[in-house]
């Protein structure tokens, strides 16, 4: 802990600037011998929501999980280039990606509550770690439901199984899973693809609620949705970095062809 | 809007008469297990009595009980099972969740393929040489449970893997995502979710273990003892075996044919015994998690 705060005041000296939440310098992913990204390099700044956006394939979902370390389980993954959170490479030799995941909260595309009361599903990611004190437990699960927008619809019924839920409900329960271990970045991939439209908006408030909190990286198919919820958007095509900027100026002034090509729908 | 022309449609008649012949053969196919089951109590139902199943076998077998093959059985069972889970839960999790290079994986698969087509009496061969032999166990209780282990591991091996392997990957995702750790994963997510398989792998491996006759033959087994096992060094009576000897080899086979077909019955019913407990267990299971 204290390692890392001293390399933030160090970054921060050195750089003479803001230390971005999030950096990428020239990263390159190969699995085997194809190649998923070609040179990426991008910065965010705290709080700040980021929009991957960019037809299938284009490599936004390895992009995504870069930032937690989930493609090392992927047999042939190789990585060139440097990763950063708070200025620090999160690729280089000391860092252990287990105790990086649990400063980055991930959400998946599909609901994926475990097969547990919708209390232990909340509590999952606290027991791994010390041993905290059921009062304490209970309190951060209480937190985290209500941050996720869930405390409400399930405060009478946290010992009944998670998968009694809806879908927009397990989603946000997901959400709240994540938040309980109080990671500083959000990743989303795709985390509405699979609701209907009402939970969809309820996920998308959510998400303009938690920016005061956190950073947060979506994947998203829907260009509204990115237009809505995102302050940044990215544009990944082949596994380039084709366009980055501002949400407002992304969809009202692109400059590639391929990125106008595509968000007036033209393929993707 | 015109559809266009199907090639081939069934007949109706055509229809009906395959379903009523594959209806036909199952039933004679479950008959055929009926059969088997009505002919071991017809003809075995009567000696059994709760003196069959504690008493020492009389007479040149040709009264009294099976109380020592029934209770060598269960102990060579537990020990073969004991063993065969915790190596076979331990590989099948190695080469569903831990070894991290496929071809490993595959080639591992192919050994296993083979050992599972190993006749059952070259384990007894092999358990002989090894267990009775050079690890110098004797014909013994756990040298017959071992051999019996190695029996059954390819079954329990194939059966973890699968049980394993049929856990969601979200689910191993979203824990991994947490910041557990893989061996966390495993023991809080994987394996309570893949329990219900297990067991019943596990059921599936006791009745086969329960009725082998050929790998206890040369580790374990003895043709008659008037007493009760002691201990694991020593040898027993085994059920399977002890059916051979009434059939085959007792002083007066036409009287000892009763008590075959009562320690046939026996033996089928401790296999149902163990399937009916793990598809109990497994239907418990299945509920809470329900997955």
């Amino acid at each position: 802990m204290h390692l890392r705060a001293w390399r933030l005041i160090f970054a921060f000296v050195l750089s003479g600037a803001t230390v971005y939440k999030l950096e990428t310098r020239a990263v390159s992913v190969w699995y085997g011998s194809y190649q998923a990204l070609k040179g990426v390099s991008l910065a965010l700044e705290r709080n700040q929501v980021l929009a991957l956006i960019g037809p299938s394939g284009c490599g936004k979902s390895t992009f995504l999980r870069l930032f937690n370390r989930m493609n090392d389980f992927i047999e042939g993954f190789r990585l060139e280039g440097e990763v950063l959170i708070d200025g620090e490479n999160i690729y280089a030799p000391q860092v252990d990606p287990v105790h990086l995941r649990r400063r980055v909260g991930m959400v998946f595309q599909k609901p994926t509550p475990f097969p547990f009361s919708i209390y232990e599903n909340v509590a999952y990611g606290l027991r791994l770690q010390n041993r905290l004190p059921e009062s304490q437990i209970r309190e951060r699960v209480e937190h985290a439901l209500r941050q996720a927008a869930l405390w409400e619809e399930v405060r009478d019924n946290l010992k009944k199984s998670a998968l009694m839920l809806s879908g927009g409900q397990q989603q946000r329960l997901c959400i709240a899973r994540a938040l309980a271990v109080r990671p500083s970045l959000l990743l989303m991939d795709e985390p509405t693809s699979a609701l209907d439209p009402i939970s969809t908006a309820k996920i998308e408030e959510l998400i303009h609620e938690l920016r005061q909190h956190y950073t947060i990286v979506i994947v998203t198919h829907n260009m509204q949705q990115a237009a809505r919820v995102s302050d940044m958007t990215a544009f990944f095509y082949m596994g380039q970095l084709v366009e980055y900027g501002r949400t407002k100026d992304f969809f009202t002034n692109p400059q590639h062809p391929e990125t106008i090509r595509y968000i007036t729908g033209r393929f993707g | 809007m015109r559809y266009k022309a199907v090639t081939f449609v069934p007949k109706r008649w055509v229809e009906g008469l395959s379903t009523a012949l594959i209806t036909l053969i199952s039933w004679v196919a479950l008959g055929a297990l009926g059969g088997v089951i009505a002919f071991l109590l017809y003809k075995g139902a009567g000696v059994l009595s709760w003196a069959f199943f504690t008493d020492l076998p009389r007479r040149g077998m040709q009264s009294g009980g099976i109380g020592p093959a029934l209770v060598g059985s269960i102990y060579v069972t537990l020990v073969a099972i004991g063993v065969g889970s915790l190596v076979g839960t331990a590989a099948g999790a190695y080469m569903s969740e831990f070894a991290t290079r496929r071809r490993i994986v595959r080639f591992l698969e192919f050994l296993i393929n083979t050992l599972a087509g190993i006749p059952s009496v070259v384990y007894g061969l092999f358990g002989l040489a090894l267990f009775v032999v050079a690890l110098g166990l004797g014909a013994s209780i756990l040298a017959g449970g071992l051999t019996l282990a190695l029996l059954s591991l390819p079954l329990l091996i194939r059966n973890a893997q699968e049980a394993f392997g049929a856990v969601p990957k979200a689910l191993k995702e979203a824990s991994i995502g947490l910041g557990a750790s893989e061996l966390q994963t495993f023991f809080r997510i994987t394996l309570p979710i893949a329990l219900p398989r297990l067991l019943t792998g596990l059921a599936l491996a006791t009745g086969r273990v329960l009725g082998e006759t050929a790998p206890i033959l040369f580790t374990a087994a003895v043709y008659y003892l008037p007493t009760y096992p002691k201990g694991l060094l020593e040898p027993t009576m085994l059920l399977p075996y002890h059916l051979y000897v009434l059939v085959t080899s007792g002083v007066d086979v036409r009287q000892t044919y009763p008590m075959a077909f009562g320690t046939a019955l026996t033996l089928l019913g401790l296999t149902l015994a163990f399937t009916g407990l793990a598809a109990y267990l497994r239907f418990r299971l299945k509920r809470r998690y329900r997955v």
